[in-house]
């Protein structure tokens, strides 16, 4: 966990702390940009990759998530930095193809809960045959 | 309706309402309330279910769930939500590629406000998923 000092404003209003945020129970401090995250309702992480190929790029991310891995054709995983998910966590993801215009479905696999979470999934076409997907959505809520 | 604690600058702290309105730029957030920007999730979780052995993780506005009958959950909220919200969820079903997991989804408010997730293979028929990730988006009434 990790952990910053509070600061005081001019007009002495304290700023939550990262504990603070994560309690989401006060209502005498303010959150600062810094901390937001922190909060339970507040995505952790969230990343759109390339799986087309061997070392997907990602094309969009908030707050550098480990870059996804490509296991095989259309396997693919994600595993959380250290101290990002202590605990249990929910992902949601989504595939397409935005090119084609082909449907591809991205399908949970596994999901780790403790440790160093890893999920993985798999991206299908409409046949039910691994593919690999140009374009994947993954969202992450979590608590660090 | 809860009270506002008031800053000695007398810059006040964003009630529920503001926050949802988010028109203010004026007032400060507070750990309590940044719930109730229409931004935060409302709630999200992460359920497993191993028969007969059925163990939930979520964020706190998503209680314990049951299934109710084959692939179909329901899952208790500890706010009344508004009617209208979004919901994602993935769900896991096996590791085989030709086998399909798509879900619905359908949400009562009244009288005691739940969501319910459905799972469905390949062929729509209904089957026990062993993971079921979801995220909620929208508008809540009540303290929380």
């Amino acid at each position: 966990m990790s952990s910053s000092s509070s600061f005081l404003t001019p007009a002495g209003i304290v700023s939550a702390n990262p504990s603070d945020v994560r309690l989401a129970r006060s209502e005498t401090q303010f959150v600062s940009p810094g901390n937001q995250f922190y909060h339970p309702s507040a995505c952790n992480t969230w990343q759109v990759f390339d799986g087309t190929t061997a070392s997907p790029p990602k094309l969009a991310q908030y707050r550098s998530p480990a870059n996804a891995t490509r296991i095989a054709t259309g396997r693919y995983s994600t595993t959380s930095v250290a101290n990002l998910f202590p605990f249990y966590y929910a992902a949601v993801g989504i595939s397409g193809n935005n090119t084609t215009g082909n449907n591809f479905v991205l399908r949970l696999i596994s999901q780790a809960v403790s440790g160093f979470p890893q999920t993985f999934f798999n991206t299908v076409n409409i046949a039910g045959s691994l593919t690999n997907a140009p374009r994947l959505s993954l969202i992450i809520f979590g608590f660090e | 309706m809860s009270s506002v604690f008031k800053a000695p600058s007398s810059i006040d702290f964003a009630t529920p309402e503001e926050m949802e309105q988010e028109t203010l730029t004026t007032v400060y957030v507070n750990p309590k309330y940044q719930l109730r920007h229409p931004s935060s999730a409302k709630f999200w979780g992460f359920l497993q279910y191993f028969s007969p052995l059925i163990f939930t993780f979520n964020f706190y506005n998503a209680s314990a769930f049951w299934s109710i009958s084959l692939g179909v959950y329901s899952i208790p909220l500890t706010v009344v939500p508004d009617e209208r919200m979004a919901v994602v969820m993935w769900a896991r079903y096996g590791t085989d590629p030709a086998t399909l997991c798509n879900s619905i989804l359908r949400e009562f408010t009244d009288p005691d406000p739940y969501i319910l997730l459905k799972t469905f293979d390949a062929a729509f028929d209904p089957v026990e998923c062993v993971g079921i990730n979801f995220v909620g988006y929208g508008k809540i009434f009540g303290e929380v």
